[in-house]
């Protein structure tokens, strides 16, 4: 099966700046995208540089960007590149972090990441079992977190996260994957305190883009970002603008059915905060030049009160849950 | 002479299991300690452990099964002292690890589950679904971190530095920066793996190219039972990527062409689980005797139901349809035995010390021996764990007790001059080219079954290309991340292990666990209970033998 590798190539020191070169492989039909770099590497142009282990999509360290989406090189085969007609396949290193080599990037801050939302459990110490007995876990226990287990650090979803693009201090979906496989640990004494930290780190950061969604491994960060703001409220971390304008959406919401942005910023700010009112203005006014302003007047819903009725059963049906969660930590029966 | 840019009183070099488990255990003890590895301690191939590791937690088991399980499982060749310690202590090190923060599959009841395997009497197992090695190695890592083990990512030892007999250090390569560094340490530890890429379509990680192996034997510290090599029974055709152990051990068969059962036929009471040397013989027993589908025989899971598949071997489910294109819910999966695991190593007492002082070794570049000549499945991550904290422990007690040795002034420039020479080299030799050459050449001569004359055309391909090697030449000479510079070096470190299976495997005239030969094909207890030793000499490998410690189990037929 003929291909064409267009590759993004980058020396430090002889490159001014990255490049792309053009690589002709004929391999046989399965091969994947790590099986042609590593063709080329052995057979062309030993200099072409990338980082590789396992070849089996366990080890994660081969993330690449392949014509335009970041994929794990070993488990995509060249031939599913080729549908559609591409002739081509442009490979490039992650996004959102420095190039040193080629395919390689400095990963040091997505390491950084990690270690900072302190990845290891933290049990009440007086509660761990004697040497010789485990914690008593339940198989639902551990489905709250298995899909977290998955996850393998390869940095698909941190290099397609948009807000990881513009914002150095988000911690990114692994991360928060990895604080939510602990918080939701029944083993782990210190689930507030976790829940603060990473309020503090930004886990209301995440813009709900869901480009993290597409996991080679089935890991669902957005979910679990969801969950960790969840849980963050629910354990009463709402100083923060995050909770806040959690809290003020569903409100506005269940006030008319659709969102008041305009009395949610203001809100936002603090209806009294006359100084904050005023530095919103400047950016008031900008988008009301580009035409970005909501009407002054906000129109509600034709129904509203069906919203209600919806938001009244939801409520009841969470109450309901609680009661539950209570019951099971009581018991330390079966989870939800 | 203080030349050494870094300096730590424990170092451990390999950042694997064993060598994240040695280098928290010598933290603990006190010591400062770094880990220095090659990849990121996130990429190391204890990962990709799929099915368990084994303890005796389940009532109706006790650790001295265990004990003789694996003496019987390794044909008697186990050092039975250190299989004691191996067995006795691993329910221990199992709650230790889910005290952590290992998340076990478990029971209904809440207790850790187990599920059979291979070559045992009870089911032993304990798991993480199939991503049992991925689960413990992030959990062991976070605990090097919490620990506040110092970590070298990306680091590549080139040298181990011996003096008289006494560890100095290593020197190793930043691959990021190109830098080559001398780092003295009190006391080092070897973690480095398995040889396994010295095969054809092994199971294990490029990455596994056994480095600690060819390291230590330079250094001059003695290397036991390379020639045991386990192939295991169940790989993909088309990159040897492993499917788990686990998939027999929740019920699934293997079939032939004709759609038999065959295991039976080889090991009438197991079966499918019987040990992995007696498996890899019965398929490739089979595929040369005309029942195989297209040089493999089929792993059958459809019993087994979607349910029981999604819940307990996702991974190798999605493997299977990534890499051999079936679903294993509703086709068998073609499967053949492939190179998989190195019983053998660096010669190490049962404190994981080497006759050479301050230098220890751990995990599967290390021969204990608790795998003697064949290894039980979910052996091999306990090992990593009891051995590798074991390793950590012994070392920062030697690190209390013993001052800095001081460090050879040209052992650095050796290293300079090494690689200035490869930058520089014209050669038309190419390391791909030489690479793929030595594991054909050790798929054809060193395979499951072997023989006198097909050994020795072997030795002489890896001759030559020995001979060859010297005219490697690199198209990258750039400081920066040059793996084809750090390729050359495992490629330099494999044609030494390569040698030392081949004149071990030669001169090993009798079949014993792995090792079995079409012109001796009994176990030959007289002659042959005993370890073969390799030391470095110029001229190759020589090979001394050493006795077994034998201890309860006294050699019987080895039946399944």
């Amino acid at each position: 099966m003929k291909s064409t590798f267009v590759i993004q190539r980058y020396v430090p020191g002889k490159d001014a700046a990255p490049h792309f070169e053009r690589y002709e492989l004929d391999l046989w039909d399965e091969a994947t995208i790590l099986d042609g770099l590593n063709y080329i590497k052995d057979n062309e142009d030993d200099s072409l540089s990338y980082r590789r282990a396992c070849r089996h999509a366990i080890c994660g360290s081969c993330a690449m960007v392949v014509n335009g989406y970041t994929k794990l090189v070993c488990t995509t085969p060249i031939a599913s590149e080729l549908k559609s007609g591409r002739s081509e396949i442009r490979i490039a290193p992650l996004r959102a972090m420095k190039p040193i080599k080629d395919l390689v990037v400095d990963m040091s801050a997505f390491w950084q990441h990690f270690r900072d939302v302190e990845p290891w459990l933290q049990p009440d110490e007086a509660a761990v079992p004697g040497p010789n007995e485990e914690y008593r876990v339940t198989p639902e226990q551990i489905a709250a977190s298995r899909k977290d287990l998955n996850c393998i650090l390869c940095a698909v979803c941190f290099s397609d996260c948009g807000v990881v693009e513009v914002d150095p201090h988000f911690p990114g979906p692994p991360a928060l994957a990895k604080a939510h496989r602990y918080v939701m640990d029944p083993r782990d004494d210190k689930r507030k305190e976790r829940l603060q930290r990473l309020v503090d780190l930004g886990v209301w950061d995440c813009a709900h883009a869901y480009n993290c969604m597409e996991c080679p491994k089935h890991v669902d960060p957005a979910h679990a970002i969801a969950e960790l703001r969840r849980l963050s409220i629910e354990a009463g971390i709402t100083g923060n603008i995050g909770a806040k304008h959690s809290q003020q959406f569903t409100k506005s919401i269940g006030r008319g059915g659709r969102l008041d942005e305009t009395r949610l910023v203001l809100e936002l700010t603090g209806i009294t905060n006359v100084a904050g009112q005023i530095r919103n203005a400047p950016q008031g006014t900008r988008m009301l030049l580009k035409g970005k302003l909501p009407l002054p007047m906000h129109q509600k819903v034709d129904n509203p009160k069906e919203v209600h009725r919806i938001f009244k059963a939801v409520n009841a049906g969470q109450q309901a849950d609680n009661q539950k969660d209570g019951n099971v930590q009581v018991t330390s029966g079966s989870g939800r | 002479m203080v030349n050494a840019a870094i300096q730590h009183e424990v170092l451990v070099v390999g950042a694997g299991l064993a060598g994240l488990r040695a280098a928290v255990a010598a933290r603990q003890a006190g010591v400062d300690t770094a880990i220095l590895s090659k990849v990121h301690p996130m990429r190391s191939h204890s990962g990709a452990a799929q099915g368990g590791i084994n303890a005796a937690i389940g009532k109706d088991d006790n650790w001295e099964n265990h004990w003789f399980d694996t003496v019987k499982g390794s044909d008697y060749l186990a050092d039975q002292d250190a299989a004691e310690i191996l067995t006795r202590s691993a329910p221990e090190n199992i709650y230790e690890l889910e005290h952590q923060g290992v998340l076990f599959s478990r029971w209904q009841d809440g207790r850790i589950a187990t599920r059979p395997f291979g070559g045992a009497g009870v089911p032993r197992t304990c798991f993480v679904a199939d991503i049992t090695g991925h689960v413990i190695l992030q959990t062991v890592y976070e605990q090097a971190i919490k620990n506040g083990v110092t970590v070298y990512e990306e680091f590549f030892v080139v040298s181990l530095i011996v003096e008289d007999n006494v560890c100095r250090g290593v020197i190793a390569l930043d691959i990021i920066s190109g830098k080559l560094s001398a780092i003295r340490a009190k006391a080092v530890v070897f973690a480095m793996g398995g040889s396994g890429r010295v095969f054809f379509k092994s199971t294990n990680s490029l990455v596994s190219t056994g480095d600690g192996v060819a390291l230590a034997y330079l250094a001059g510290a003695p290397v036991e039972d390379m020639e045991f090599i386990q192939f295991h029974p169940t790989t993909l055709a088309a990159n040897g990527v492993l499917i788990t152990e686990g998939a027999r051990g929740e019920g699934a068969y293997l079939l032939n062409s004709e759609g038999e059962r065959f295991m039976f036929k080889y090991a009438p009471s197991k079966g499918e689980l019987a040990s992995r040397d007696v498996v890899a013989r019965a398929e490739t027993t089979e595929i040369l005797e005309g029942r195989g589908v297209n040089g493999c025989v089929m792993l059958d899971l459809r019993h087994l139901g979607e349910a029981r598949i999604q819940e307990r071997l996702p991974q190798i489910r999605e493997l299977a349809i990534d890499f051999a294109g079936v679903d294993p819910v509703d086709s068998p999966i073609p499967i053949k035995p492939g190179a998989h695991y190195t019983m053998g190593g660096i010669r190490v007492d049962k404190t994981c010390a080497s006759p050479v002082a301050g230098f220890f070794a751990a995990g599967e570049c290390s021969a204990v021996s608790v795998h003697g000549a064949n290894r039980l499945g979910g052996n091999s991550l306990l090992e990593t764990v009891v051995f590798g904290k074991i390793a950590g422990t012994s070392a920062a007690a030697y690190a209390t007790e013993h001052d800095f040795s001081a460090f050879p002034d040209e052992a650095l420039a050796t290293q300079e001059d090494r690689r200035a020479q490869l930058f520089s080299s014209h050669g038309k030799e190419k390391v791909g080219a030489l690479r793929d050459a030595m594991q054909a050449a050790m798929n054809a001569h060193f395979p499951i079954f072997r023989c006198e004359s097909q050994m020795k055309e072997g030795i002489q391909k890896l001759r030559d290309l020995r001979e060859r090697f010297a005219n490697v030449s690199l198209d990258d000479t750039s400081m920066v991340f040059n793996t084809a510079l750090t390729e050359a070096y495992e490629l330099d470190a494999m044609l030494d292990q390569a040698q030392i299976i081949a004149v071990g495997a030669l001169a090993r005239t009798e079949s014993r666990g792995a090792h079995a030969r079409t012109d001796f094909k009994d176990r030959d207890d007289q002659n042959w209970l005993k370890h073969t030793v390799a030391t470095y000499s110029p001229e190759g490998p020589v090979l001394t033998y050493e006795p077994v410690t034998m201890g309860k189990f006294q050699p019987m037929e080895r039946v399944y």
